[in-house]
């Protein structure tokens, strides 16, 4: 299923151009932004890198990317074909998981290399960086699959859901700018928000070099949403089945 | 015929709501045979296809396959090719195949020569490396098939799958099909063509009302209509014609606006022009029953 998703992606050279242009743009504009106020451009590539890779790179690839997945396959019929194939729901999910977490790691070199070019970093372990990104991955895919599931009949409904609920969560979960410019009530709907805390962990790795063990909450935290978001996608899937099956 | 069973099909009942889609199916279909599912729009050919495949659950009545009870362990036996085109239209035709097979298990070696296999059964060989979304309509169903077939299944379910190809695909399209029988592959197609279905297939049960109103070979569903030979008759009066008819001791049938006779024994067009005479005429043909004459014979009885 994950090479299938991969194939797919390297066939549209348009849609894989725009995951890579993206992030890199905004990295390259945010980063430039806050150059003056930051010291110069390694320190403002380096606090910015975080944010672009898991709101603006991660939220469209991971997020979108199995939304479309799931819509694609009822759009193309093929759901017809996998209803009535030996591939679970389960092995189903997990290929687009595992395709996604491919596509986030491809994203999260861009940005490295990126941030190296103009004198950047990344401080912390890249294993806990990893476990960050794949949990984020996790969470974004399920509640990518529930939209799917639910709200998008055609790919082009597929932003209108993306657009409206995801990019209000991307601005609270202080993406583009630091969280301390969240009033206090936003700051405290802010701990509601998914976004904020796998920005809040990958802050504390890329920037600061935290360990597992001052970020063990945070880290739990982001496997339960994950675990949450897995659940809620495969109940959406199993019930999208269904649907399919009496349809 | 004396092949055994392979899908055995018994008191199958199915209600949406307030509208009864089955209501009674029974029939055998045997091993390595064509046979045909034919019925009107909602006659419940689809809802059948669907129960055979563990899609939906029937509210009575059982089907095995295999000798087993439909599961999702026989859907494993089973190659379907939907009416609708279900392929990934970026991926090549090679890459479609591939990733198909490889959901039934098949890796490795097993899996290149499955595909190889099946491209050659298709003759798509050519195009293996072609982007779906850049074949014609023709190969597309071509390869809607292939896909079906990847796993080398004992039971293809073709629904529709010849709608829309022109003449000449479809032609090969029949080839195909018959050199799945030769394999000894059983191929349960549903199609509204009814040229299709009485060249393809060996037996043909016709849904009607949510039961099988006829079953059988194309002889002994021409049997249906009382009739050795039919003949259509244009004339100016048509009345007049049908009373004459009567007259003849013809059974009559009106469709589209078209007087067709049943004949009891074998006329010369002459000979039926003598009998119905005087009348003004203006065409006639005589012509063998067809399996759409059996489909309206049987449609006339409500």
């Amino acid at each position: 299923m994950a090479g299938r998703i991969l194939r797919e992606l390297l066939h549209t050279r348009r849609t894989l151009w725009f995951w890579v242009l993206f992030p890199a743009l905004m990295l390259l504009l945010f980063g430039t932004v806050y150059a003056a106020k930051l010291g110069g451009m390694d320190q403002s590539f380096t606090r910015t890198s975080p944010g672009i890779l898991i709101g603006a790179a991660m939220f469209f690839s991971c997020l979108a990317g199995p939304l479309t997945c799931i819509v694609g396959e009822r759009e193309r019929h093929t759901i017809r074909r996998l209803l009535i194939s030996p591939l679970s729901g389960t092995a189903y999910f997990f290929g687009v998981l595992w395709a996604h977490v491919i596509i986030a790691f491809g994203q999260g070199a861009i940005i490295y290399a990126i941030t190296l070019s103009v004198g950047g970093g990344f401080h912390g372990s890249l294993w806990l960086g990893a476990v960050i990104i794949i949990l984020s991955v996790a969470a974004y895919a399920g509640i990518g699959i529930m939209f799917g599931a639910f709200f998008a009949k055609r790919t082009e409904d597929a932003t209108g859901p993306v657009a409206a609920v995801g990019v209000p969560l991307l601005v609270l979960g202080g993406t583009f700018f630091p969280s301390d410019n969240l009033t206090p009530f936003l700051l405290r709907l802010a701990q509601f928000d998914p976004v904020f805390h796998m920005n809040k962990a990958m802050r504390a790795v890329w920037i600061d070099g935290s360990h597992l063990s001052e970020l063990s909450d945070t880290i739990l935290l982001l496997a339960l949403m994950a675990l949450i978001s897995i659940a809620l996608g495969a109940a959406s899937y199993r019930s999208m089945l269904q649907k399919e099956q009496l349809g | 015929m004396d092949t055994a069973p392979i899908i055995e099909i018994h008191g199958l009942r199915k209600r949406f709501g307030s509208v009864e889609v089955l209501n009674g199916v029974d029939v055998d279909i045997l091993e390595a045979e064509i046979f045909g599912f034919l019925g009107t729009n909602g006659a419940g050919k689809s809802t059948t296809i669907n129960i055979l495949t563990n899609q939906i659950v029937p509210d009575d009545g059982t089907i095995d396959i295999a000798g087993m009870p439909v599961s999702d362990e026989t859907n494993r036996l089973i190659g379907l090719a939907p009416q609708d085109i279900a392929l990934y239209p970026r991926l090549t035709v090679r890459e479609n195949l591939r990733f198909f097979a490889g959901i039934y298990g098949l890796i490795g070696g097993a899996r290149r020569r499955h595909v190889d296999r099946i491209l050659d059964v298709v003759e798509l060989r050519s195009e293996s490396s072609t982007a779906v979304e850049k074949l014609s309509g023709g190969w597309q169903r071509r390869l809607n098939l292939a896909v079906a077939l990847v796993h080398q299944p004992r039971i293809a379910i073709l629904d529709e799958s010849t709608v829309g190809m022109d003449v000449e695909a479809r032609f090969r399209m029949w080839e195909t099909i018959r050199a799945l029988k030769t394999d000894g592959v059983t191929v349960v197609l549903t199609t509204h063509l009814m040229d299709e279905a009485e060249a393809l297939c060996d037996r043909i049960g016709i849904l009607h009302n949510g039961r099988i109103a006829a079953l059988g070979t194309m002889d002994q569903l021409r049997a249906i209509v009382p009739a050795v030979q039919l003949a259509e008759i244009e004339c100016s009066d048509m009345q007049l014609l049908m009373r004459r008819a009567k007259a003849s001791n013809f059974l009559t049938r009106h469709h589209a606006g078209r007087a067709t006779l049943l004949l009891p024994k074998q006329l010369t067009i002459r000979d039926l022009i003598d009998q119905l005479a005087p009348l003004d005429i203006q065409s006639a043909r005589l012509r063998d029953i067809s399996l759409s004459d059996v489909f309206l014979e049987i449609a006339s009885t409500d």
